[in-house]
């Protein structure tokens, strides 16, 4: 035994549950390049119950010899598809694996990171450097791996704070089409002092332009003054940009993605901006039903005061008439 | 030195800690550890003197400490800040 450790190299092999004590060797591969990795990964989250996502650009993969025992994923700045052997815990293979995933994201200028997770993984999420942002009971828990993130964020708001009675606050998904978008914000605009545009991020990486289209949009109607479009956030959390890999159930899925985004709103973002009100489009599909949104911004017991949820019926309404209303706001004061 | 950018240096492995700068116009650590209650004050003393001697005034710094000896967590948060920097570090005075 002390033979065949000795010929692995000069460290002795970690100590593993799993019988195994070859050392612990790591690589890093992307998808589209290294097709037989990319199976035995498949194979690897297909044992513990996971999917493999289609967005992930790159892989860290653990092998003891030629055996797998730990993947996990990088997408964007979010971290996931984390696996490992069930052989093979508790055996600093977790640890190896984000450290290395870390540096990967550090090349690429991704120091900032975000995963989301079952709730059995939160406790080992935080033992590898991530912070709670949010929970979906049950479901799924929304973490960063930086204590000052969000508090950041949050902070940097407070500069955005506008006085008024009523402040609105409105989330345009990014499938969200132009003139539709247009005739929510003014719809919304009209029926507050003030209101706050979020735009959802996208993967694709156009959300500079998409943030200035809105801009110029709002320009364009003579709102300026009186709505904000702030940057793309993660922590307006998006359906779409959720992951699918621990969660298969799509309904499911979207109203995690849904609770995620509405708690954060409530208890960070809405309070640093004094928002009062939340706009949706009444046509928002069955992923978001009302009881939904208005448990998390209404009903939940949570220290910030509740937000009342407005909806907008686009189907009294045709673009061209909103546009027309947009331009003389007081019309429609509550 | 001033932190321009956010960098990390060291590992979440047993014995070494993971250390995050980043610029901010206030100074604020974080510090999470497994023997916090025994070695907190200790981790958080060793930190904002290491930070003190570099000359940073305004950071955000958060560690993630998996039983780092004194000397391991200097040089961590050295590594991490030199990263986030545009500066040379006078090593030889330190």
């Amino acid at each position: 035994m002390v033979v065949e450790r000795a010929s692995h190299g000069v460290f002795p092999a970690e100590a593993s549950p799993g019988g195994d004590v070859s050392e612990l060797g790591l690589s890093t591969f992307r998808p589209g390049a290294d097709p037989v990795a990319l199976t035995q990964v498949t194979r690897l989250l297909a044992a513990v119950g996971l999917g493999r996502d289609a967005d992930i650009e790159l892989f860290v993969a653990a092998h003891r010899g030629d055996r797998l025992v730990g993947c996990l994923g990088l997408a964007g700045a979010v971290v996931k598809c984390a696996a490992s052997d069930p052989g093979d815990r508790g055996a600093g293979v977790a640890a190896r694996l984000m450290g290395r995933l870390t540096d990967e994201a550090q090349a690429l200028g991704r120091t900032h990171l975000f995963a989301f997770t079952a709730p059995p993984n939160q406790p080992i999420l935080e033992r590898l450097g991530f912070h709670t942002l949010a929970q979906a009971p049950g479901d799924a828990v929304f973490l960063e791996n930086t204590p000052f993130g969000l508090s950041s964020y949050v902070e940097a708001l407070h500069a955005f704070r506008r006085p008024g009675a009523r402040v609105g606050g409105l989330l345009l998904d990014r499938d969200e089409e132009d003139p539709g978008r247009c005739w929510l914000v003014t719809q919304a605009a009209s029926l507050v002092d003030v209101l706050h545009v979020f735009v959802q991020t996208s993967p694709a990486g156009d959300d500079v332009v998409r943030v200035g289209q809105v801009r110029s949009a709002v320009a364009e109607v003579g709102l300026g003054d009186r709505v904000v479009v702030h940057t793309a956030t993660p922590y307006a959390v998006s359906p779409t940009a959720f992951p699918s890999y621990f969660l298969p159930d799509a309904g499911r899925r979207a109203a995690a993605a849904v609770t995620l985004e509405l708690r954060l709103f409530r208890s960070d973002i809405a309070p640093a901006l004094g928002i009062t009100d939340r706009f949706v489009a009444a046509d928002r599909g069955p992923t978001r039903p009302a009881a939904l949104l208005r448990r998390w911004l209404e009903q939940a017991p949570e220290t910030a005061p509740p937000v009342r949820l407005r909806e907008i019926d686009p189907a009294h309404h045709s673009p061209r008439e909103a546009n027309r209303e947009g331009q003389k706001p007081d019309a429609y004061r509550p | 030195m001033r932190i321009v950018r956010e960098a990390l240096a060291g590992t979440l492995e047993s014995s070494d800690a993971l250390v995050r700068v980043a610029p901010a116009d206030t100074f604020q650590l974080d510090i999470r550890s497994a023997v916090f209650a025994q070695y907190g004050d200790d981790i958080r003393a060793v930190v904002e003197d290491q930070l003190s001697r570099l000359g940073v005034a305004t950071a955000l710094v958060s560690v993630e400490d998996k039983g780092a000896l004194e000397f391991v967590l200097r040089a961590r948060v050295a590594g991490a800040v030199r990263r986030a920097s545009d500066e040379t570090p006078a090593w030889s005075t330190r």
